[in-house]
């Protein structure tokens, strides 16, 4: 091949030579005809060199393209023989077993398109040799070095491609051949067996119950069909119904918490006002307390008075035998003036009776005296006594007292509107709690509401799931007696699994009639849980 | 415009109010008190309700009360000064929990009662 190339380049080399010597030695002759005076001559040589140049241009110019064409389709065959041998490699990695002359079908198209590629190849190569033939000259040398680099590991290719293919080939034989002895020694032990199905298959089908089987088995499928469709479309509206339960639910949560923070930051903010209240009470309470311990103490002063007049009546009582002695000295002197009288009477003995009158006046001189300090004392105690009593009633305690009395009058007054202030403080409070706890209560009565549709959700997903239970028993009977009795079936499962249907679709009606009733004639019981 | 039922014990404010708002083109009618404001409400169907909250006989969370749970769905404005111990801001929070439309501190601006006013009557 290489020497092909070495020759075809050869060859277009010498044809150029030519080409360019013709075309001096025209040029030589149109210059001698020019001279001799033959325009003819000069006309046609000239028309000759035209010729020969447009030839030459036509040559550089195919060979150009040639090359350019060449690369592409060497680019084209290398992926047509890539694409052929992941083809083949695929078919052995994993070979289609739902029909086995398919490996014998991809040998033959993979065969063909190889042969095709080769072909073509070979086309391309051919014409690529004549078109280099035609092109090499002295200046192309290294884009032909370029061109022979590149056909070079493309004819090695072609040859381990041939190679593979050829072994590919044999392997595929070797792997058919096995097939088809596989297959005919599997043929040969299935025969008896086929042939005894054949025969049975040949008597049931004269026995009328077998369509009759079939029959049923197409209406308990329709029913069953029916029964999905129903908790399927249950399903869509649990689902449905779930949703937005679940959005109603985060709603009230949120109503709930907003309502009960702010039900907190209103209570928490009137601590203060009721921190004043209870201070301007326990103020007013403190002093009418004073008051009332000044009042507890009245009785007692009061007593302590009496004590003490008490005490000054005994004082004073204590001076009465001073009276006595007055009236004593009053009797005796009043004798000493009778005794007198008659002394004087008598005149007799004159100054003896004098001096015996004389001596008691003198006598009566100094108990009066001593009566006179007795008095004195007594007086002078029970003056003492009166003062003591009196010490409780100074003037100032009196005045401060006395205004007292007044302040208390004013912390009355303050303590009543303490307490307006009050009343009017829970009354306001008691109305904002009042009225939050209702709105709390609404938001708790539906969330109640929400949670208690999850447990009516529950009642459903148990009824089909009940259903379910029921299908999947008649289904296992269905198919333990079909096989048991080989299609002489001795049930109605078409009427059971009507049945089954039936009873779902009853029970959902009856659950969903009850169910609105209760919403539209009272308000929800919370009675599921 | 609209009509104003407004209830307050201080006759002054009453008639300072009543001025204020008949400028503004609303019809007013006024009680001094919640018993007569509330007897006022069955017979001039207002628009809108401005009442004071310290009130004798009749306070305003009372009345404001009633007429939510009546629901007549008038709109209410509730105006305090506070009173000793009882601040005004006590009062309007209460008022505001129970779910007035508006409130208004005393003492407040022609501006501030105009404004509220008309956002309590969606205008």
């Amino acid at each position: 091949m290489i020497s092909k190339f070495k020759n075809a380049i050869g060859y277009t080399r010498t044809i150029g030579r030519i080409l360019l010597i013709s075309n001096g030695a025209i040029f030589v002759l149109m210059v001698f005809a020019f001279y001799t005076g033959n325009y003819a001559s000069v006309v046609f040589l000239g028309f000759s060199l035209v010729i020969l140049l447009i030839s030459q241009w036509f040559l550089l110019t195919l060979k150009s393209t040639s090359i350019t064409s060449f690369e592409d389709k060497i680019e084209i065959t290398r992926e047509k023989l890539n694409y052929i041998f992941n083809c083949i490699a695929a078919h052995f990695e994993s070979p289609n077993p739902d029909d086995p002359n398919s490996l014998a079908k991809d040998v033959e198209v993979f065969t063909r398109e190889l042969s095709e590629s080769l072909t073509q190849c070979s086309v391309t190569l051919t014409n690529q040799m004549q078109a280099l033939s035609i092109a090499l000259d002295n200046q192309e040398n290294e884009r032909l070095q370029k061109i022979q680099d590149t056909l070079l590991p493309l004819i090695k290719t072609l040859s381990d491609a041939m190679k593979t293919y050829f072994n590919v080939r044999d392997k595929i034989d070797d792997t058919l051949r096995i097939q088809v002895t596989d297959a005919k020694a599997m043929i040969e032990r299935l025969e008896p067996e086929v042939l005894d199905l054949s025969g049975r298959l040949a008597s049931m089908q004269e026995l009328p119950l077998f369509p009759v089987s079939l029959r049923q088995l197409d209406e308990v499928i329709a029913t069953n069909l029916q029964l999905d469709h129903s908790i399927y479309n249950q399903f869509e509206v649990i689902e449905h119904d779930t949703n937005q339960n679940a959005i109603e639910l985060v709603t009230s949560m949120q109503n709930l918490s907003g309502s009960a923070n702010r039900l907190v930051a209103y209570i928490t903010s009137t601590i203060t006002t009721i921190t004043e209240m209870n201070d301007g009470v326990d103020d007013s309470v403190q002093f009418i307390i004073d008051i009332g311990h000044f009042i507890e103490e009245i009785p007692n002063r009061i007593r302590a008075d009496i004590e003490q007049l008490r005490g000054a009546t005994s004082v004073i009582d204590g001076l009465g035998y001073l009276v006595d002695s007055i009236k004593e000295i009053s009797f005796q002197t009043d004798i000493l003036a009778v005794n007198a009288a008659i002394q004087a009477a008598h005149a007799g003995d004159k100054g003896l009776g004098f001096k015996i009158v004389a001596d008691e006046v003198r006598k009566l001189a100094v108990n009066s005296n001593h009566a006179a300090e007795m008095i004195e004392t007594g007086l002078e105690n029970a003056r003492k006594t009166i003062q003591e009593g009196l010490k409780f009633k100074a003037l100032e305690e009196v005045m401060v007292q006395m205004d007292e009395a007044v302040h208390m009058l004013e912390s009355v007054k303050k303590l009543e509107q303490n307490h307006e202030d009050m009343q009017q403080f829970y009354k306001t409070l008691f109305a904002v709690i009042n009225q939050n706890n209702i709105t709390l209560a609404e938001n708790i009565s539906e969330i109640l509401s929400g949670v208690q549709y999850q447990d009516i959700v529950r009642q459903r997903i148990e009824r089909m799931k009940a259903t379910m239970s029921r299908r999947n028993e008649l289904f296992e009977r269905f198919i333990d007696e079909l096989a048991n009795t080989r299609g002489l079936l001795t049930n109605d499962f078409a009427v059971q699994m009507d049945v089954v249907l039936k009873d779902y679709l009853e029970e959902e009606a009856r659950h969903s009639n009850s169910l609105n009733e209760s919403t539209e004639e009272e308000p929800p019981k919370f009675e599921l849980f | 415009m609209a009509k104003i039922l407004v209830i307050d014990d201080e006759e002054q404010l009453r008639d300072l109010l009543k001025q204020m708002l008949s400028r503004d083109g609303h019809e007013v009618q006024t009680a001094f008190d919640g018993v007569e404001g509330m007897r006022m409400f069955g017979q001039f169907n207002p628009d809108l309700v401005i009442t004071d909250i310290i009130m004798p006989n009749k306070d305003g969370i009372e009345v404001i009360t009633e007429l939510l749970c009546s629901n007549s769905g008038t709109p209410i404005i509730a105006i305090s000064g506070g009173r000793r111990a009882i601040t005004a801001e006590f009062n309007l929070e209460s008022a505001e929990l129970l779910g007035v439309k508006g409130i208004l501190s005393k003492p407040f601006t022609r501006d501030q009662l105009r404004e509220t006013v008309q956002y309590a009557l969606g205008l």
